[in-house]
């Protein structure tokens, strides 16, 4: 009996590392939403449910990325969101940089951003992020609902985040187009898909070796 | 993508209800006596058996309080009329301002806009304030056509204009968006069209003098100011007082609010009104009104027993969206015209939904729309306002030639309307 | 009179007593339910509200206690009587329902006034039924707001306390436009203030308002929640779709909107609150003739016709919206919350068991009716 226990779990470990990726994220680790739309908050219950430790601002800013753990002292606002649980001391540079994609007009104009304010804080986090040798974890797990006409604004975050990922994971109804299957082959970006948000509960560990 | 039975099975319904209506025209019945029949006949086709008297039962009470708010508010102002109040009013607006066109004009409007802005009735605001606006009207000179037609559309502006607008408030209520947003979107519009309305189909009256004017109106012997003023203030008291105090006051719904006024309309002027008479007069005046609402009730509740309101409704929110902005001008006075608010239901609500589903600002659109809406309280076969209006105002020439009068300001409104589906999220601003 | 006009008043009363007395019969139309084993007490809404006792909207309560003690849950059904598939699951976990720590309250018509007639206009059936292996279970049809005949007259626009938000007249006898009550309101807000007490006053941890609504309405098939029960939705939205394999996603409870559960309960208590959307066809506006089949089979043509449109926000298959999967995925969704629950506040946790959504479709709905003719005399209850 144990030796097959043993065996299935050797075969499950077989199985599952091609899926869940060869690179191993580092901490600590800071998120944000591109987009504002609300799967950064599925993505917090994920990392709350597997133990990821995170720092988290969803408006993050770029003063607030540079100084790392602690994010200046950054607080709760209306339409700003704000925790952390990062181990590291305060004031560590970030290791991952993981970022929701998914775009809300609501969720942007509860935090009070334009659209161009949107982008640039994007590109500008990624900028910095690249500069100081990163890793960069894209997500998009909101299903077909996030995305849309090219130029649209769920698109234009794919366009601005997808390509300077690290690794890319997306469920299968949001990468129904297989347009980020496409972005990773081209850019040999580690590619992550599951079937539902909720397979993540097993990738997000892989992925940081939890 | 048609071709399921039921789809034939609804079109032969509704084409059962057709000939049943067509029937009772060949055999001169009265428009509410051939809905009858085209309802009765849509339930038994449609196998309700025996059931059709329940579906008739709980049809018949669909309007119950529009036509005891109808009732009530009617004999508060017959009790008025009978007592000479009326003609008091409007002396005394012709002395005022009679020679002030422009500003007269404007005040009429004014006055015939709030009534129905916060009741969300354009009737109210016909029998409230429509006697006394449509005498001062006729002693411009205008023809009595053109006076109903003033009277008809501002109406019907009245009954769209904020705060209270029962259309968007229906809709609102059938799709669970909040009723929030919709002042400016509508008052603007209804502001300019008001205006334009009232100066288009007024221009031409004048009083040329005041004096001769006046004659042509009875002056009430003996009648006080205050006989007329304090059954007024009671009704402006009870029908501001809920919202002023919503918490506090007890809730006495319009019918009774409408009846404790005439109850003081009565009292303070006993002497001069047969009160048995007037609310005798007042039901023989409504009973068709009382009628139709009650058979279009039945009719709307069979429409959708037998699915046939869900295929109209289908039909609407699947035509495309070019067609929609030629049709809908149509359709939805058309609608109003055959089932008075049932409409709403029929159309109002898919159609919310399809702008939802097609990125269309719904706030701006149904704004819209629900100015299309009382145009079609002035249309056969029910004619709700339409009726009013031309009783109120006396006319008795040809329904027709009544329509003929509203013409320009209908067209502009439908302009509007359909301007404000097309250009809805341009138009956002509105919300502010 | 002359007796033409004798013979008028003696049609017109015919008509009156052919169309009325159906009425009548369905107002006071006893549904019949054999309630589980653990079933502890039969509270009444009144119990908690004086003032409610002997009107239509006083309703009942049931009380499941476990052995164990742990946190509290209400489950309300029927805020909308024409929302069938919530007095169903309501039905079922009171039959069925068997709870191991911490209470489970259910309501099955939280609107009981509603349930005692059908809307005005709509068309629809006075009752539904569900196959059962010893015969039709019957359902009272109810409306989606009170009966006019409790509550009257309506405001000519409702203003919703205490807020201030204008709401239209109709609302006004909406049950789910009436939180968070008002002592000396009307019947609605009585309800209403009534269940506020009894969440404040029992310590409720989590309310659960059973709704169903159209295809076409953009907020379907989902689970409504505020931002402080936002995560245990999450999770909860997660799970189902993992491990059930069906969809319910997670909608913000607007701050602009007032008087609806999702949002006065949870600003007006500590209780976490959530409002399941089950997806139903026939209260869709375009959907085909008002029968018993469209609302427990869940298929329509005209339906297929706007979903091929485009037009609806729920896919539609050949399965058909029935009761089984919309009961089933009530009662998962349900049971998925409470986990949510329970994994952050282990001190409370709430165990309890009820049939899971592929069990529902599986079986199918009649399964888990009891019969009440063979059934002990004192499981017998009535709505």
């Amino acid at each position: 009996m144990k030796k097959i226990v043993f065996l299935i779990a050797i075969l499950g470990i077989l199985v599952a590392l091609p899926v869940f990726g060869k690179t191993v994220l580092g901490f600590p680790v800071v998120m944000t939403s591109a987009g504002q739309s609300d799967e950064i908050n599925t993505v917090i219950y994920l990392a709350d449910e597997v133990g990821l430790k995170y720092d988290y601002c969803d408006i993050l800013s770029l003063a607030e990325f540079k100084a790392g753990v602690g994010l200046a002292g950054a607080k709760n606002a209306p339409g700003k969101h704000v925790a952390y649980f990062s181990a590291e001391p305060k004031g560590t540079q970030f290791k991952t940089f993981l970022i929701a994609i998914g775009a809300s007009l609501k969720g942007m104009g509860a935090s009070g951003l334009s659209v161009d304010d949107e982008v640039n804080r994007i590109k500008a986090l990624i900028a910095y992020a690249k500069e100081s040798g990163m890793k960069i974890l894209g997500m998009a797990i909101g299903g077909e609902i996030r995305r849309g006409l090219p130029g649209s604004l769920n698109e234009i975050m794919i366009d601005i985040v997808a390509e300077h990922c690290d690794v890319i994971v997306v469920t299968s109804d949001t990468n129904m187009d297989k347009r980020f299957t496409n972005i990773a082959k081209e850019k040999n970006i580690e590619f992550v898909e599951v079937e539902s948000a909720f397979d993540l509960l097993e990738a997000i560990p892989a992925l940081f070796g939890l | 993508m048609f071709n399921d039975p039921q789809f034939f099975q609804t079109i032969g319904y509704t084409l059962a209800m057709a000939g049943g209506y067509i029937v009772g025209k060949i055999f001169k019945l009265s428009t509410e006596i051939c809905l009858f029949i085209a309802a009765l006949v849509g339930a038994l086709v449609a196998g309700s058996g025996l059931d059709v008297f329940r579906h008739f039962a709980e049809g018949s009470v669909t309007y119950f309080d529009i036509g005891l708010i109808f009732i009530f508010a009617t004999l508060f102002m017959n009790i008025l009329k009978e007592s000479g109040a009326m003609d008091l009013i409007v002396r005394w607006i012709i002395r005022a301002f009679g020679n002030k066109k422009v500003f007269f004009l404007i005040l009429l409007m004014i006055v015939m806009l709030i009534p129905g802005a916060l009741t969300g009735a354009g009737s109210i605001s016909v029998l409230v304030v429509g006697g006394t606006v449509s005498a001062a009207l006729s002693a411009m000179g205008l023809k009595k056509e053109r006076v109903a037609a003033i009277v008809f559309i501002v109406a019907g502006l009245s009954a769209a204009a904020p705060p209270i607008n029962v259309w968007a408030m229906m809709t609102c209520a059938g799709t669970a968006v909040p009723y929030v947003g919709f002042t400016m979107p509508l008052l603007v519009p209804i502001l300019i069209l008001g205006l334009f309305t009232v100066l288009f189909l007024g221009w031409k009256g004048k009083i040329s003098n005041i004096e001769e004017a006046l004659k042509t109106i009875p002056e009430p012997k003996g009648l006080s100011v205050w006989s007329v003023a304090i059954p007024f203030i009671v009704l402006v008291a009870l029908l501001s007082l809920p919202r002023i105090f919503p918490f506090d006051f007890p809730l006495l719904g319009l019918p009774l609010s409408f009846a404790l006024s005439a109850l003081v309309a009565w009292i303070m002027n006993y002497k001069r009104v047969k009160v048995f008479r007037v609310m005798a007069d007042t039901v023989a005046q409504l009973t068709p009104l009382i009628a139709t609402t009650t058979v279009v009730g039945m009719f709307v509740q069979v429409m959708s027993f037998n699915g046939t309101k869900g295929l109209f409704s289908l039909w609407i929110v699947t035509a495309p969206m070019a067609l929609l902005y030629i049709i809908l001008p149509f359709v939805i006075p058309i609608s109003e015209g055959l089932l008075t608010y049932g409409g709403v239901a029929v159309l109002g609500i898919p159609l919310i939904w399809m702008f939802n589903a097609r990125g269309i600002n719904t706030v701006i659109a149904l704004s819209g729309l629900t100015l299309l809406w009382p145009l079609g309280d002035g249309l056969p076969p029910t004619k709700l306002i339409g009726r009013l209006t031309v009783d109120t105002v006396g006319y008795t020439g040809s329904y027709g030639k009544f329509l003929k009068e509203c013409i320009v300001p209908w067209i502009a409104i439908t302009v509007v309307g359909i301007l404000m589906v097309a250009f809805s999220n341009q138009l956002s601003f509105l919300m502010g | 009179m002359k007796w033409s006009k004798w013979i008028i008043l003696a049609i017109l009363l015919l008509f009156l007593l052919a169309g009325g007395i159906p009425l009548f019969i369905q107002r006071n139309y006893k549904e019949t339910l054999v309630m589980a084993d653990g079933v502890t007490r039969v509270l009444r809404l009144s119990d908690f509200f004086e003032p409610l006792k002997g009107t239509m909207g006083d309703t009942n309560i049931y009380e499941f206690q476990g052995k164990d003690p742990g946190g509290k849950v209400l489950i309300l059904a029927g805020t909308h009587e024409s929302e069938v598939s919530a007095m169903v699951t309501a039905f079922m976990f009171v039959e069925n329902l068997q709870v191991q720590a911490g209470t489970v309250y259910v309501v099955p018509h939280y609107n009981y006034s509603g349930s005692l007639g059908s809307q005005p206009g709509g068309g629809f059936p006075l009752y539904y039924t569900i196959p059962t292996p010893w015969g039709e279970k019957k359902f009272r049809l109810g409306d989606r707001g009170l009966q006019a005949l409790d509550q009257w007259p309506d405001p000519d626009v409702y203003v919703h306390y205490p807020d201030g938000q204008l709401l239209s007249y109709i609302d006004a006898r909406n049950t789910n436009r009436t939180w968070p009550g008002k002592p000396n309101g009307t019947l609605g807000e009585k309800v209403a203030y009534a269940a506020m007490e009894m969440i404040r006053n029992e310590k409720i941890d989590i309310v659960i308002d059973l709704h169903e609504a159209e295809a076409m309405f953009p907020v379907t098939n989902c689970i409504v929640a505020p931002e402080k029960s936002k995560s245990y939705a999450i999770g909860a939205a997660l799970y189902v779709k993992g491990r059930e394999k069906f969809e319910s996603h997670v909608e913000p409870s607007p701050s602009n909107f007032r008087g609806l559960s999702h949002r006065e309960v949870g600003d007006f208590s500590d209780a976490l609150v959530f409002l399941l959307e089950a997806p139903c066809v026939h209260l869709d506006q375009i959907s085909g003739p008002k029968t018993n089949d469209l609302m427990i089979v869940g298929k329509d043509p005209f339906i297929n016709v706007a979903a091929e449109k485009g037009l609806l926000f729920v896919p539609i298959d050949d399965r058909g919206w029935t009761i089984e999967r919309r009961v089933g995925q009530q009662s998962s969704v349900i049971q998925e919350i409470v986990n949510q629950f329970n994994k952050k506040n282990p001190a409370r946790a709430i165990l309890f068991t009820a049939p899971k959504h592929a069990e529902v479709v599986e079986k199918r709905m009649g399964a888990f009716f009891k019969d009440p003719d063979k059934a002990p005399k004192s499981r017998i209850a009535y709505e």
